[in-house]
């Protein structure tokens, strides 16, 4: 139980995916622009995340590792995850219509998030067991979609900021994001696994 | 430029022009995560650009035999094999290097980059203009990382070639206090920012579009 | 329907090309990979031990250890591969042992500390000090190697992890447990023994008579009165009841119930003979000092606090202190409150040193005691060679 906190609250805070470890930066800068879409993608994410450890560890552990073929990870655990956004999006589609109108489209873009491949290639390098690694997925997802929201709304006031031209667009939120970065810095050594 | 061939325009789109990091923004995930020192960085540029050369020479072979319906799923499986062949290679002649890129080395596969210029470029252009653009991009991207790489680890630690103390080497000399802000992940936001806008700057000066 | 079995074929095949592509690949750097670390794992062996010729691997714990032998099969030392919390993820390390006990070298394998403040323990400045240290040194930071100040948590974490694995070491191959104590040998008499506790030193007397622990008492402790209850006068009785040292410490106080067992164990060694470290009870300096000799003056006299110098000044009069005041100080406000002038006061009170310097300040409280200790001895010694 002790070990199950201490895996949310690191990476929420401490090991942010995104501020600290550097996973899913592409749909970070790309679809934070907006509250609405940063609140959608969030959603997407922890579902697809979530999914995606528990199909790819249990994938690992009772066929990769019996039958020492763990050389094919990376084939397998992006396969899963490709089949997964697909699959997510057909039964979607046919149960719930108003869901998939506000995820739909986020979900092409999760294949190639990162932050979903590193999760389930960490849960498997760092050992956890199954609960661990859900219980790791859903936390990690969590710490994305708290750091994706937060520049959200940083950077729906960033808008109507003036600023050099230079700095308009990219350049300032990667700035804004080594701020933001610092301020979770500061979790730093609170805990460790 | 006067009517230059269309080769040479695949060739070095991807370096400047079209800059993978500092254009199109995509792989940043390694850009960021491995820059902390010289040698991680060109060392993931150069595996990334393998991986990016490779798959777009073998798609670009196979464009006329792999139906639509399934294109993506077959580019994911293929740039995933040439990642974990490049996984394998660095572990058996580049220990060093694989240990510190870590994670980043399979997550070769989720860059945007190479599945972009899978579906974008290579799925629809014969093999030698492929090849040119693989090499380019790859040029590039690995030069957008060697530049921050050049930043961080100089402000960042005070050396060059690093973090092996037989090859590192000191700028600064004894009195030299590195930032390590730049060493650590708010830096590398921070130093990306600083420089995309220096880009921006340089772009909007030399009136490249 | 034809369309369907073409893409699931396409699929297919490049499955399983890709598959076998990667399966010869696998095939070809699988050994490499397995031989280069071999290969790098001796050169590190070599680095420490020039003259191996074989090792042998075992796993204690969570440690693992590699036994090292020349050529004509001695055992010329012993190399740990550690994993420790730092401050921030694990640090993995190598410690090298030569055979007498001696640290010949500390390698950081990998870390995940704070670059520019916690990687300071991969530098050649933290790991020498370790240097030539054995089993037998306390490696206590503070003490005889430094923790680096403002890497606290990974420096420290580095030298008690040190510090433990070389008595696991020296407890497993070196055989430094194996001096046993035979209590017939033991001669008549009362012997002293000390060993560190919870809350300090703890010593103790233990008498022996016809080879045989007639008694055990403590007679200095610093432990938690609630606690230390659990373990005396229990372990003292198990000791004598069973005229051994072997016996169970798992009390509700195990630290002190340990070190009572090995204070006893010092005392017996050092009546065998054996070289033990002993520490004398009461290293503080006494605070006496007989103030009805002191001539009436104002005194100063200063000692160190906790980060400078106190000053104070002290009035006597007619061999009563009469007024103590601090003159210079640069100890935190909010602890140094605690101490001053509650301190002053209750010396004047008792007009006595000896006073309960527990209070919210402690290092401030001594500072302001062993101060007014200086004025008054400083004011005796003036006295005694005629100057005043």
């Amino acid at each position: 139980m002790e070990k199950l906190l201490s895996i949310i609250f690191i990476y929420i805070f401490v090991e942010n995916f995104v501020l600290q470890r550097f996973f899913g930066i592409c749909p970070f800068l790309g679809v934070s622009r907006k509250m609405e879409t940063a609140i959608g993608m969030s959603m997407a994410v922890v579902f697809v995340m979530t999914m995606a450890t528990l199909v790819t560890w249990l994938l690992y552990t009772f066929v990769l590792v019996p039958f020492n073929l763990t050389y094919l990870q990376i084939v397998t655990f992006i396969l899963v995850i490709a089949s997964l956004v697909q699959l997510v999006e057909i039964v979607l589609r046919k149960i719930s219509p108003t869901l998939y109108q506000g995820l739909g489209i986020f979900l092409p873009l999760i294949t190639t998030n990162c932050a979903v491949m590193a999760v389930a290639l960490l849960a498997v390098r760092q050992e956890f067991s199954f609960l661990e690694s859900v219980v790791f997925a859903i936390a990690a997802s969590i710490g994305f979609s708290l750091a994706l929201i937060i520049m959200a709304g940083i950077r729906e006031r960033l808008e109507l900021a003036e600023m050099p031209d230079v700095l308009q667009g990219s350049a300032v939120t990667l700035i804004t994001a080594g701020i933001l970065s610092l301020a979770f810095l500061g979790f730093k050594g609170m805990l460790t696994l | 430029m006067k009517a230059s061939s269309p080769y040479l325009q695949d060739f070095t789109r991807g370096i400047v022009k079209e800059n993978p990091v500092f254009v199109a923004l995509l792989g940043m995930c390694p850009t960021l995560g491995v820059t902390a020192f010289i040698v991680n960085g060109v060392g993931m540029g150069l595996a990334a650009a393998a991986v990016l050369i490779a798959s777009n020479l073998v798609i670009s072979l196979l464009r006329n035999y792999i139906p639509s319906q399934v294109r993506i799923p077959c580019f994911i499986v293929i740039i995933a094999t040439f990642v974990t062949i490049i996984e394998m290679v660095l572990q058996a002649f580049q220990p060093v290097l694989y240990e510190a890129l870590g994670v980043f080395v399979p997550l070769i596969v989720v860059n945007c980059i190479i599945l972009g210029r899978a579906e974008a470029f290579a799925s629809k252009r014969p093999v030698l203009r492929s090849l040119l653009d693989g090499i380019g991009m790859g040029i590039g991207f690995t030069l957008a990382l060697l530049i921050l790489s050049a930043v961080r680890e100089i402000l960042g630690h005070g050396t060059i070639l690093g973090p092996d103390p037989e090859s590192a080497i000191h700028l600064f000399g004894a009195n030299f206090e590195p930032m390590a802000l730049f060493a650590q992940p708010p830096g590398a936001f921070i130093a990306l920012g600083l420089l995309l806008a220096i880009v921006n700057l340089l772009f909007k000066r030399f009136n490249i579009k | 329907m034809r369309n369907i079995i073409k893409l699931s074929i396409t699929l297919a095949v490049v499955g399983i090309i890709s598959a076998a592509l990667l399966t010869g690949v696998h095939n070809v750097t699988a050994p490499i990979i397995t031989e280069r670390q071999e290969e790098e794992y001796r050169q590190a062996l070599e680095f420490y031990f020039p003259e191996v010729a074989s090792y042998e691997s075992e796993e204690i714990g969570d440690d693992y250890f590699d036994i090292i032998y020349d050529q004509s099969g001695d055992m010329i030392g012993v190399m740990g591969t550690i994993e420790q919390q730092g401050y921030d993820g694990t640090i993995t390390y190598n410690l090298a042992m030569d055979e007498s006990g001696s640290i010949v070298g500390i390698r950081i394998v990998s870390h995940s500390e704070t670059p520019g403040i916690g990687d300071v323990i991969t530098t050649e400045g933290f790991q020498e000090q370790f240097i030539g240290k054995s089993y037998e040194d306390p490696i206590v930071a503070g003490d005889d190697v430094d923790a680096v100040t403002g890497a606290t948590v990974s420096s420290s974490a580095m030298i008690n992890s040190v510090r433990r694995v070389a008595g696991v070491v020296a407890e497993n191959y070196l055989g430094v447990e194996s001096v046993e104590i035979d209590l017939a040998e033991v001669p008549d008499g009362t012997y002293q023994g000390s060993a560190p506790g919870l809350g300090g030193e703890l010593f103790i007397e233990v008498e022996v008579s016809g080879g045989e622990i007639v008694s055990i008492e403590v007679t200095e402790h610093s432990e938690t009165p609630t606690y230390f209850v659990e373990s005396y006068p229990l372990i003292p009785d198990t000791i004598i009841a069973e005229q051994s040292l072997d016996i169970d410490t798992n009390t509700g106080a195990t630290v002190s119930a340990n070190a009572i067992v090995e204070a006893v164990e010092n005392a017996l060694l050092v009546a065998l003979g054996h070289e033990v470290e002993v520490e004398e009870p009461d290293e503080e300096s006494p605070v006496e000092v007989n103030i009805s000799e002191v001539p009436d003056g104002i005194y100063e006299g200063s000692a160190e606090g906790f980060y400078g110098p106190i000053v104070v000044e002290v009035e006597v009069s007619d061999g009563q202190i009469v007024n103590i005041s601090v003159l210079q100080q640069e100890e935190t406000p909010e602890y140094f409150a605690n101490a001053n002038p509650a301190i002053p006061d209750c010396i004047i009170e008792e007009q006595s040193l000896d006073v309960d310097t527990q209070t919210g300040g402690t290092f401030s409280a001594k500072g302001i005691v062993q101060a007014v200790l200086d004025a008054l001895t400083g004011a005796l010694d003036s006295d005694s060679g005629g100057e005043n």
